[in-house]
């Protein structure tokens, strides 16, 4: 997929997913985009861990390291402004791709 | 049976991002996780496939600058932490009526600078009297709390 058409909607897929899941790691949230878009979707380290901690800088989300046997983990959680910013956000991206499927006459596969 | 990076590794690893100007250690932390969680599942996919291989592998999917990027977002997020912070910390003495102390403060400063001869002296000596009373104030205010404080908890016992 168009890496352009991506970054635009990076912070909607990361807000949606922490608030689908109570907590995610990094490499945990690329894979389940992987997944969940059958392959569509890949999202780089580049791109997602600097958006990550804008986010995090932002405090739409909170992070805390635990132990994993021999490394730590950073896991990601929403803040109460995240979940305010979830409902915001995901209303503007519907509005989005509604007038977006209008204007290019495209039908929803 | 799933991989499991040995301590050697993940201290490998850890050498692998130092050496590439990663000077923050939490975003230290979360690339070491981050390859190794890669290392290991490549591992389990390709049986054979050694450490330095999968790790060859995992880094060629970062883009041409490595881990560049990381270190400008973790910079950009602290500079727009702490500026954040000031900003609010000002803003509470803009508001009424802290505002008027501070007014209240410049123009004794600023008097006391024009009409005395000594007038420097004259405010670092208020400066270390008001402290000093301050804090002494403080202090009294603080015991008498606790005694109020004791005084009602043992009051509620004998209830």
């Amino acid at each position: 997929m168009n890496s352009n058409l991506l970054r635009g909607s990076l912070e909607t897929i990361i807000i949606k997913m922490l608030s689908d899941h109570n907590e995610m790691y990094g490499y945990e949230m690329t894979k389940m985009v992987k997944e969940q878009s059958e392959g569509h979707v890949n999202i780089t380290e580049g791109a997602l861990y600097p958006k990550l901690h804008k986010l995090e800088a932002d405090g739409i989300i909170v992070s805390e390291s635990r132990s994993i046997g021999n490394r730590y983990r950073k896991y990601y959680s929403l803040t109460e402004k995240g979940q305010q910013e979830k409902v915001r956000i995901m209303d503007e991206m519907s509005h989005y791709l509604n007038s977006m499927l209008n204007l290019l006459q495209i039908k929803p596969t | 049976m799933k991989a499991q990076l040995t301590q050697k590794e993940v201290d490998y690893l850890f050498d692998f991002v130092n050496k590439r100007n990663i000077p923050y250690i939490d975003v230290q932390y979360e690339l070491v996780d981050h390859l190794a969680s890669a290392i290991e599942e490549k591992m389990d996919l390709q049986s054979g496939l050694s450490f330095q291989e999968a790790l060859r592998e995992v880094y060629n999917q970062f883009p041409l600058t490595g881990f560049a990027l990381f270190q400008i977002e973790k910079e950009k997020g602290l500079k727009s932490y702490w500026r954040r912070k000031f900003w609010n910390y000002l803003r509470q003495y803009i508001h009424f009526p802290k505002i008027l102390n501070i007014v209240l403060i410049m123009l004794i400063v600023v008097m006391t600078l024009l009409h005395f001869k000594h007038g420097v002296l004259l405010i670092f000596a208020t400066y270390i009297i008001t402290t000093i009373g301050s804090m002494i104030v403080l202090s009294h205010h603080k015991n008498i709390q606790t005694l109020k404080r004791m005084g009602n908890t043992s009051s509620s016992i004998h209830l």
